[in-house]
């Protein structure tokens, strides 16, 4: 519970501001036109008869998207549409496995401004085209009045340099502007990977919600993931794959750690691409905390991460139980409700690398996510990174669980 | 909102066993306490040494990458936010009252501060031209609370370091809003990284300026006319010294004086200073001995903005003088006087060149009219006669070419009874009549003596032909005043009509000679057309 941000209370609410209203649908049709529209209709179906002010999309990769997209857009109306393909996703306590269905998250009232953007070109540019995404959601948004700000961001999960994109958004934005979000998925296959704005179905692509806002926004990010034996320096990287760490090779320095200290022998086991999921590295930060990137085994026996180290980098190679990242379902859960005003919905990123380290017990974090929200309907989806940019400019995780209440 | 993992779990199963003296379980379970807790110190200890290596190498390695200076300072500030969790990075300058913030990681980009700056009281700017850290609620072996400036942004923990060429005028800073004091090794790094970016920005700097330089070099020497030249050179140099603002006036020596006026600009605005005479320009009185002039405080513009000027020198004096301005809070440094002189000596060449391929036009055009008109009545010559009555057959159309051939009748006896020079004031009157009754896009030219061709670029026959020879005819009617006296003379005129495309010049020459000599024989005054085969 430390180092949370300082929620304003003294802001009152005015009578002409109408509360958030959320509403949730989902289906799992093998149809995409019927799928969007009767999760479309469910979600609508909760507001009340309320127009809705943006409508967020979170869908397999098995269907076909722009037909899917039509049947949203069919059925929502005139209405901002954002969103992103999944490897799961969850809702009011129920788990999405991977390449089940669709989930669509409607809201309406106008406590927040919101404003959609998109970009392509990621992968040539990111610092570039974040700042462009960012420039644009916020001159959609036109929320000059609103003294606080947040960004959400989906982004493609396989364009990488996706803490250079969020560089390009904090140039824009700064560092009163908290960044929540997630790495589009793809039902774990790792081929290609769609965010989507409006009709259009966007790979190498980005996407942003410049969410104005009366209140602060608070964006707060958990793992559970435990640090094991001393730290380490990472002394040679290429990319994705970790070479040597503290001059010795990496492959023997990771094996000796997770042969000793690593968790339970059942958790240490290779996924059928040869993951090694419940091993990671986690970047020291000044404060001490850990930012998680996640790491596997290749089928060539080399290390690799989902998202390059630096050369040089400070490690501690963490491990984790299932338990240790149920755990933190009720703490994300508790800190990001904790003094929100009327809060219509618990948005949350988890990583997909979670839900393979719980495997069989994978629904039980969306219930407790649920649980800990109380009356609050949780929305979120498995991700392929997490974004939770709360304190400088890095903000980017792997195997994390990040949350917004709205 | 991280865990605290500030005592990471450490499991002890790769120890190697050890054997322990025979103690009780109290005093077991007490030593088993204390090393654990220097085991977690030892942790800490080690995570910190780590981390401050990897920071310094990551901050080398950013530094030691290529780009531009400000790309380098983009990253840099980038890399300290990630290695220092700061929620603001920024390098600033500090000015008398101001401190102007040149690049940030961390403010909104349109923020007011990079246009502005921030108020900075005498206090503050005595107290950052040190290196310092601070923290709000101020904590021990820090320099006291953040300075207000920072305070103001909802820091609470700070740290700066001066650097830059003129010590102490330009920071680099680091900012948290969590009350987390920086330590002194964070000090020590920053300032180790200050003076290694500094010292990079510099050399990218000149590099830049220099590869900025050699490409104007180029650019300008393309130029042959001077407006574009002018236009080019305002736009680079307002690149070159990042200005806001550049234009050149030309400085030209007149009857009644110096005079100036502004020929090209470049930027936001208007030219900031203009000025009809060269001395009421901002700092001719520098600027005449062929030196640059600079006015950082704004007085010469009376707009607070900095001015700098540069002379583009012809031999003597300046032929121009090149001026930048900008936002008197980014004043221009030493190095850009510098920077303006080598540009504008390129400028000047330039010009020069402009000028002497201005002359060297005009020297071809006058060789290009001698070499196709008469010198005497300035008539088209017979070789451009010749070039335009092929170009006029080479051309499609329906319609035909004509040629008139007029020797004059009576021109000898002028010419014996009154002098060569009186022929020839003849044959010039003869020409501007010739001039005067041919219609536009015709050719008048002097054959040679006394005989004259008309082509006749477009007719419908040869009656229109004629009707055109009986208007040149007409137009000798009049006497013409010759050495003081009045004299009468005509011609005769032979034509001839070509069909496009298939009549030769040489046939139409030819059959309106041979025309001429038929009208001739009929007596003065006559006209013979006859059509070219």
């Amino acid at each position: 519970m430390d180092n949370l941000p300082a929620v304003d209370d003294t802001v009152a609410t005015t009578d002409t501001v109408k509360p958030l209203r959320a509403g949730i649908g989902a289906s799992t049709a093998d149809d995409p036109t019927a799928a969007a529209e009767a999760a479309t209709q469910a979600a609508l179906a909760q507001l009340d008869g309320s127009p809705p002010a943006l409508v967020m999309v979170l869908s397999s990769v098995r269907y076909d998207l722009p037909r899917l997209l039509a049947g949203v857009r069919g059925t929502a109306g005139d209405v901002p549409v954002v969103g992103a393909t999944t490897s799961g996703h969850l809702y009011q306590g129920q788990l999405a496995a991977p390449g089940t269905g669709v989930a669509v998250l409607a809201l309406a009232g106008d406590r927040y401004r919101f404003g959609v953007a998109s970009v392509t070109g990621v992968r040539a540019d990111a610092f570039t085209v974040g700042r462009q995404l960012a420039r644009a959601a916020r001159d959609a948004a036109g929320a000059e009045d609103c003294p606080h700000s947040a960004i959400m961001l989906l982004v493609d999960g396989l364009a990488g340099a996706q803490q250079t994109l969020l560089s390009g958004v904090y140039r824009v934005g700064g560092a009163a502007v908290p960044v929540i979000g997630g790495a589009a998925g793809d039902d774990r296959r790792l081929e290609q990977t769609f965010v989507f704005d409006g009709d259009r179905v966007l790979s190498d692509g980005a996407v942003a919600v410049w969410i104005g806002s009366q209140r602060p926004v608070r964006v707060v990010c958990q793992h559970g993931w435990q640090p094991l034996g001393l730290p380490q320096l990472v002394t040679r990287v290429d990319g994705p794959v970790v070479h040597e760490i503290g001059g010795r090779p990496a492959r023997q320095v990771f094996e000796e750690h997770f042969r000793h200290h690593g968790p339970p022998h059942d958790l240490v086991w290779e996924m059928p691409g040869g993951h090694y999921s419940a091993g990671a590295f986690g970047l020291i930060e000044p404060d001490g905390s850990l930012l998680i990137r996640g790491a596997f085994i290749d089928g060539d026996g080399v290390i690799r991460t989902f998202a390059p180290l630096p050369a040089y980098s400070a490690v501690h190679l963490v491990s984790c139980g299932q338990d240790d990242l149920l755990e933190v379902a009720d703490v994300i859960a508790e800190q990001a409700l904790q003094d929100v005003v009327d809060p219509a919905v618990l948005l949350t990123f988890s990583c997909v690398a979670r839900l393979d380290i719980l495997r069989d017990r994978g629904a039980e974090e969306p219930t407790r996510l649920q649980a800990a929200a109380g009356n609050v309907p949780t929305f979120g989806f498995y991700t392929y990174g997490e974004y939770a940019r709360t304190r400088g400019v890095a903000g980017y995780h792997n195997a994390t669980i990040a949350a917004v209440a709205l | 909102m991280r865990r605290d993992t500030s005592a990471p779990a450490v499991s002890t199963a790769a120890c190697t066993p050890v054997s322990w003296p025979s103690i009780n379980s109290t005093d077991r379970a007490s030593e088993t306490a204390a090393l654990r807790r220097q085991l977690g110190e030892a942790v800490r200890a080690a995570r910190d040494a780590y981390r401050h290596t990897t920071g310094l190498i990551r901050l080398l390695a950013v530094i030691g990458q290529p780009g531009s200076p400000e790309r380098l300072i983009d990253d840099t500030l980038t890399v300290l936010s990630e290695v220092f969790s700061a929620d603001m990075t920024l390098v600033a300058r500090l000015l008398d009252r101001r401190m102007l913030v040149l690049a940030c990681c961390g403010l909104p980009e349109d923020d007011p501060a990079f246009r502005e700056g921030w108020t900075l009281d005498p206090a503050q700017r005595s107290r950052l031209v040190r290196p310092g850290r601070a923290a709000s609620p101020a904590v021990p072996g820090t320099e006291g609370p953040v300075p207000e400036l920072f305070a103001a942004l909802g820091t609470q923990a700070a740290l700066w370091q001066p650097f830059g060429p003129d010590s102490g005028d330009d920071l680099l800073v680091l900012l948290r809003h969590a009350h987390e004091p920086f330590t002194p090794v964070d000090l020590e790094v920053v300032g180790s990284v200050a003076g290694r970016l500094q010292l990079a920005v510099a050399e990218r700097e000149r590099m830049a300026a220099v590869e900025q330089l050699v490409q104007s070099g180029h650019l300008l020497a393309r130029h042959l006319d001077l407006d574009p030249l002018l236009a080019e050179a305002v736009t680079l140099f307002r690149g070159l010294l990042a200005a806001d603002d550049t234009w050149v006036t030309i400085v030209e020596a007149r009857a009644e004086g110096l005079t100036a006026s502004v020929r090209a600009a470049a930027g936001h605005s208007a030219p900031v200073v203009t000025a009809s005479t060269a001395e009421s320009l901002p700092g001719w009185t520098v600027l005449q001995h062929g030196r640059p002039y600079v006015d950082n405080d704004g007085v010469a513009t009376g707009r607070g903005r900095a001015l700098l000027g540069v002379p583009v020198m012809g031999e003597t004096c300046p032929q121009a003088v090149l001026y930048a301005a900008r936002n008197r809070y980014h004043p221009f440094r030493p190095d850009a006087a510098d920077l303006a002189v080598v540009f504008a000596n390129y400028l000047a060449v330039a010009m020069t060149n402009a000028a002497l391929h201005r002359a060297l036009r005009r020297s071809e055009a006058s060789l290009r009219e001698q070499a196709t008109h008469d010198p005497l009545t300035g008539l088209a010559n017979r070789v451009l006669a010749g070039q335009r009555l092929e170009e006029a057959l080479t051309n499609h159309g329906n319609d035909y070419v004509g040629l008139l051939f007029c020797d004059l009748d009576g021109f000898k006896l002028v010419n014996d009874r009154y002098g060569h020079e009186a022929g020839d004031h003849l044959l010039q009157q003869v020409a501007s009549r010739l001039r005067a009754s041919t219609r536009d896009g015709d050719l008048p030219a002097r054959f040679g003596g006394d005989e004259f061709l008309v082509v006749l670029d477009g007719v419908s026959g040869v009656d229109e032909v004629a009707a055109l020879a009986e208007t040149v005819l007409r137009s000798l009617d009049s006497p013409f005043a010759v050495a003081g006296r009045s004299v009468r003379v005509s011609a005769s005129i032979g034509g001839a009509v070509g069909a496009r495309g298939e009549a030769s010049a040489s046939a139409m020459l030819r059959d309106a000679d041979a025309a001429m000599f038929i009208a001739k024989d009929r007596g003065p005054g006559q006209i013979e057309v006859v059509p070219t085969r």
